[in-house]
Formats: C-alpha cells, structure tokens, sequence
C-alpha cells in the first residue's frame, strides 16, 4: 500500500518537475484525476530534539474546486505536530480546479524519544475525494553538543610588559544555540580579558548560534616577575551541554630590571667632609632575565668624588644581587648637613637611579683647636697664680 | 713672700658669701625683675606666632626663643644678648674697688684666706649669680612654653636650648670678668661703671658700623679681581667676630636654628646638591664650637688679666 503511494507520488513529482509553471494551476494528464496529497520525502531521517518543516502539497486534478480538510491521523504520542498554511496553523484548504495548496507540517520531537521507526499519518478529505499521506520516520541518535576552538596562533611571542592577544575562533557544532562562559587557567599575577572579535568590550561570555562560528580575542598580559621562557595556559569555552579546552602558549622573553638601593634599603649615610667613607650599596635585578654589562656611575656635588668598587658588573642573574661599595669622598669645602648624591645603574638596555642622602660631618680638628686655645688660656691663668701668688 | 697651699683655698667662703650678697641685694632684685618682665614679654607676644607653626616645624620649642614679634618686639634670644651684659655688668663693676672705698679690704684680707681666694670667689660668685638667674628664666620659659602651646618639648629641643644657656652664662661671664677688669683698674666705682658700660655700646652698637668702615681700609675690593670679595668679607667676618655680641648671636643662631649649616659665607658651588634640613645636635655643636670656645677664652683672658692687675696691688689698712 505505502509503495503504492510513493510510486503515485513520485509520478506526481515528476509530471510537477517537467511541466513547472509558476502558477498553482496544473494542467492535469487526462488519465489522473482526483485529491492528492503529497509531500517531497516522504521517507526521512530526523534527530530527537530537533525541529522539522515538511512541505506539504494538496493536489486536485480535475475535480470541481473544494473544501478540504486536514488531519493528523497518526503520530507518535508526545510528538508534537502541526499543519501549518502561511505561517499560521490551519486544518482545511481550498484547492482549486486543477489546481494545489502548499502547507506545511511542522514537527516537533522531543529530545526524549527513543531512536527507531515512526510514521505519521496525514489525511486530506474532500468532496468526495481523499487522500492519505504516510510519512515515516527514522529517528536518528540525538546529536551531541560539541564546541570547537581553533587558535589561530596558539604560541605568541612578547616580553613580560607585552599584551598577548590570541584570536581564537569558538564554534558551536550542536543542534542548538549555546552560551559559553570563557576562562583561562593562568598563573598568578597574569591578567586575561576576553573580547568578541575587535570590538572594545570586555566580555566573560558569549552566545553562538547553532552551527555558527564566533572569533574571539583573549589577550593576557603576564606581570613583570614572569619567568622567561614558555608558559602553557589553557582557554576554556564552557557551554552547558559542552565545553572545550585547548592549550595556547606564552613565549615569554626575559627582561632585565635593576634596581639600586642601599644596605637593608636605606639610602642615607654619613661622611666627613674631605674624607672617603665607604658606603654599601646593592644592584638587584628583580626581572626576568640577567642583565649584563652594568656599570655604576654618580652624580655628586662639585667638588666631591665618588667612586664604586666595583666598578663594573659584567652579570647579575634574574633575582640575583650583587654588593657594590661607593666610595664617597665629599668636598673638603662642604658645609654640615645634608646633600643629595644620585647613584645610577646602567646596563644593556636598563637604567636606574637612586638618591642617596649624605650628612657631611665635619672634621673635629677645629673642635680639639678651640680646647687648646682655652688650655692655653688656663695655662696662663695658672701661670699667672703662680707667678703673681702672695700671702 | 710666696703662698703656700692652693690658691682656691676659701674661695668657696668668699664665694659663698658674696653669692648670698648679691641674691639679696636691691640692685639684683630690679634686675631680675627687668630680665623677667622683658623675657616673660617677650614669650607671651611671640607665642601666638608659634602656636601657629606647630606641626609645620620639628623644633616648635626653639621657636619661642627665636621668634621676634613683627619689627617692634625682638626675640627673647636677642632680648638676652641685650640685657645680659648690663646684668653681668651691674654684678661686677664695683665688686673690688668697693672694698677699697669702705675700706673693708683690709679686713678681709687680715681674714686666714689668700688675695687669689678673693677674687677667685668674688667672680665665682658672680658667675653662679647669673647662672641661677639665667636657669631660672630658660625653666621658666620652658614652662610658659609647654603652658601655651599643650606639648612637651623634645630631648634635642631641650638639648639645643640647654646649649643656649650654656653659652649665654658665657656670655655673661666675659662681660662680668669685664666689669671686674674694670672695678680692679678703676678705684672709682663709678668710672669702672661707665667704662664697661662704654665697651658694652661699642660691641652692642657702634662695632658693626666700625667694621663696615674699616674693612674696606684692610682689606680693599679689587674691582678686576672677584676673588677679592670673597677676601673683603671674610676680613669683615673675622673683625665683627672679635666682639662677644657677635659671638653670641652666632651660638644662638646655631643652637636654636637647627637648619643653620654655616655661619660664614657659602659659596654656590658648596650648595649644590645639597637639601635642607636640621643639622643633627652635634654638628651645630662643630659649627659653632670656634664661637663658644672664644666665648670661654675671653672670660678667662679677661679674668687673667684682672687677677694679676689684683695681684699686683697695694692693700694698705
């Protein structure tokens, strides 16, 4: 009986293919006549948890124009399905004399449903005339959700100061819309934002359609203690149904920072005036990298000299010190009290300065002249009570 | 005939005694009673200016020394300096020759104590006067001070101020070995007074005109030679430096002054790079030592010289 149907339906396709017209009359072969109903595959393949529209199409050939009504005979039970004329849901036609009527039947499957066989059944009754469309169903496995994310450069390059962008495109290959929540394992101190393409905003998730593609840009910015070399960090895109991880790279090139500062980071000291006092100083370099050829220079006061020991470092490695002295001669001329000494490391490609505060002491000499001068005052005091004693 | 045994010995009798003549004196109550009035005037007109400045300076105390009230009312240091030497003059410009015009020197020299006892002890006395009055006007400020402004002072405030008092006993001592000078030379009372007196306008007034006049006749300005300015000024420094006044005001300076890193000319090149900022306590010493060590020196050339001019003398009954 169904082949029947389909051979009878296949005929009709094929009278429909060669004599196209673009109006719905149709010059009907003298030899058919009556009510059909029909649809393009009426044997198809569809998902649990998908939605379906087949086109269905009401022939009448060489009957008088007529009423025809439209019933779901036959489904499943939880199925849910509906016939539908431009877009609204319908149970009769009008088909006129040789002429058709194209509606729609939507399918709507619960996710649920078992896979197997099913048929639908659809009736169409006219005056006098009917038809029966037997649809069948083979319900395939519900499609699993599934994410992908394509970096398109996984591994980039830049110093510790630089902005890493990744592009990655995250595509949704489930049946449905997804919204995904992004994050990145990263270790501390590394900051991450998340944009949609090139636009401005930060993000932290996004919505994709169904089978649809989106390009995001995840730029990570490592401090300025990371370690050189490379950093593995992982983006995950996590949907409600999937998720997805995948491995981009932080090719991190060290770089150098000095900094000078005194013994147990003081920065001030004392110094007579015309005399070298040595002052102990530390170049640490808190980067991530060895910094080579580092020299020490001074911008004292006139008059001063100031001089390290030594006085060139040819290597300090990443979280190394090294102690330096500076030698510092103040002016003999200097005055009491404070001046400003600028202590400055340069290497390749790095610089620093710190002030360092000198209180000039002066010599004492003056001090041991000035109790001499009133020892020889008393002396000639004594003198003269010896010289001048009387009874 | 040569003395036997210390010099000192009955110092402390004369001493003692002398100190008790002057404490109870009329003379020293008026002066105690000027010194005070001017210096409790001067801390009370200055006080409202370095309430204001409380937090803005470390060394708030040193303020209320220093301070001078507009054009009109001068610091209390420099109140000192002023009233000081007549203090230190009243006490000594009769000290000797009185004895000698009440004829009681001989009477006391009959006493079993040594002519260098009698004037060791008469200007110990003096001394130890004005030490008392001058402690007990600087606790007196120091309490008015913490009175008004609510806080106490710090330990190098109090260190710096103690130095100033220190000094301004010095001070006093040079001009009171003066007047003892003079009252020795002098048998006239009277003269002796306007003697010291005389000297004390010099140094307080005329010396600085004096040093302006004469420093270009010692040391003339080369116009084609700059470095001759330099010579001028330190000539002038070196001449103002000979009087006592300038010698104190400079201690003052230094002690109460915690920011005065030098007293003499500073040249541009010996600024650079440096910050200002208090110097600590004993490098305002250092700076200043030179001025404190004259200070002391004149007090015992001065007392030398009064004592062999003593010495040499004729005590008749």
């Amino acid at each position: 009986m169904r082949a029947g149907v389909s051979a009878l339906l296949m005929v009709a396709s094929v009278s429909l293919a060669s004599v196209s017209i673009a109006t719905a009359k149709d010059q009907s072969p003298d030899s058919v006549k009556g009510l059909y109903l029909a649809t393009d595959f009426p044997a198809l393949q569809i998902r649990a948890g998908e939605e379906t529209t087949l086109p269905l199409t009401i022939y009448n050939y060489g009957l008088p124009p007529q009423r025809t009504s439209i019933a779901i005979a036959d489904k499943p039970g939880d199925w849910k399905a509906e016939v539908e004329g431009s877009g609204k849901p319908v149970s009769a036609a009008f088909v006129d004399y040789d002429g058709r009527a194209n509606l729609n039947l939507k399918l709507n499957i619960p996710a649920t449903a078992k896979p197997g066989d099913y048929k639908i059944t659809i009736n169409a009754n006219g005056d006098g005339a009917s038809s029966s469309l037997p649809i069948s169903i083979k319900l395939a496995e519900p499609l699993a959700a599934k994410l992908s994310a394509t970096p398109k450069f996984p591994v980039l390059r830049g110093s510790p100061k630089s902005s890493f962008d990744f592009n990655v495109a995250v595509k949704n290959e489930s049946a449905n819309d997804m919204t995904v929540n992004l994050s990145v394992d990263a270790p501390g101190g590394f900051t991450t934002t998340f944009k949609e393409g090139y636009s401005t905003q930060e993000i932290t998730s996004l919505s994709i359609k169904a089978n649809e593609s989106k390009d995001i840009t995840v730029a990570v910015k490592p401090g300025p203690r990371a370690p050189a070399g490379e950093t593995p960090i992982s983006l995950a895109i996590t949907g409600d149904k999937a998720s997805v991880q995948t491995k981009l790279a932080l090719d991190i090139s060290g770089q150098p920072t000095v900094t000078v500062t005194g013994q147990d980071e003081r920065l001030s000291g004392e110094a007579t005036a015309g005399q070298e006092r040595s002052i102990p100083l530390v170049v640490r370099n808190t980067g991530s990298a060895s910094a080579r050829g580092i020299s020490l220079s001074a911008s004292p006061p006139t008059g001063w000299k100031v001089t390290f020991d030594p006085k060139e470092i040819p290597e300090i490695a990443a979280g190394d010190e090294q102690k330096v002295s500076a030698l510092v001669t103040p002016s003999a001329k200097a005055i009491a009290g404070d001046y400003m000494v600028s202590m400055r490391v340069s290497g390749e490609g790095v610089s620093e300065s710190a002030n360092y505060r000198v209180t000039v002491t002066t010599s004492t000499l003056w001090g041991v002249t000035g109790v001499a001068v009133i020892g020889v005052a008393l002396l000639v005091l004594m003198g003269a009570v010896g010289r001048f004693g009387r009874r | 005939m040569r003395r036997e045994g210390s010099a000192l010995a009955g110092a402390g009798t004369v001493m003692m005694k002398e100190l008790g003549d002057n404490l109870s004196s009329s003379r020293m109550r008026m002066l105690e009673l000027l010194v005070f009035l001017t210096g409790a005037g001067a801390v009370f007109a200055t006080i409202g200016e370095v309430r204001d400045a409380v937090g803005e300076d470390p060394f708030v105390f040193l303020r209320i020394f220093t301070t001078a009230k507009g054009e009109t009312l001068p610091s209390f240091a420099a109140f000192l300096g002023f009233l000081i030497p007549i203090v230190a003059i009243a006490l000594g410009f009769d000290s000797v020759n009185s004895e000698f015009n009440g004829k009681t020197m001989s009477r006391i020299l009959a006493q079993p104590i040594y002519r260098d006892a009698l004037l060791f002890g008469k200007f110990m006395a003096g001394l130890t006067t004005l030490a008392v009055m001058l402690s007990a006007l600087w606790i007196f400020v120091i309490g008015l001070a913490i009175l008004m402004l609510g806080l106490p002072p710090g330990a190098e405030e109090v260190m710096r101020s103690f130095a100033f008092l220190i000094a301004a006993v010095a001070y006093g001592g040079a001009w009171l070995a003066l007047a003892m000078l003079f009252s020795v030379r002098f048998r006239s009372a009277a003269t002796a007074a306007l003697a010291s007196l005389a000297v004390w306008l010099l140094f307080a007034f005329f010396w600085n005109m004096l040093v302006t006049v004469v420093t270009p006749i010692l040391a003339p300005v080369d116009p084609y030679n700059p470095l001759s300015v330099l010579h001028t000024v330190e000539v002038g420094q070196a001449l103002s430096r000979l009087s006592p006044n300038t010698l104190f005001a400079e201690t003052t300076l230094a002690f109460l002054n915690p920011g005065t890193r030098s007293l003499g000319l500073v040249l541009t090149s010996q600024m650079q790079g440096a910050i200002s900022g208090p110097l600590p306590f004993s490098e305002s010493v250092a700076l200043v030592w030179p001025q404190v060590t004259g200070l002391l020196a004149t007090v015992i050339a001065l007392f030398t010289v009064a004592y062999v001019m003593f010495q040499r003398q004729e005590v008749r009954a």
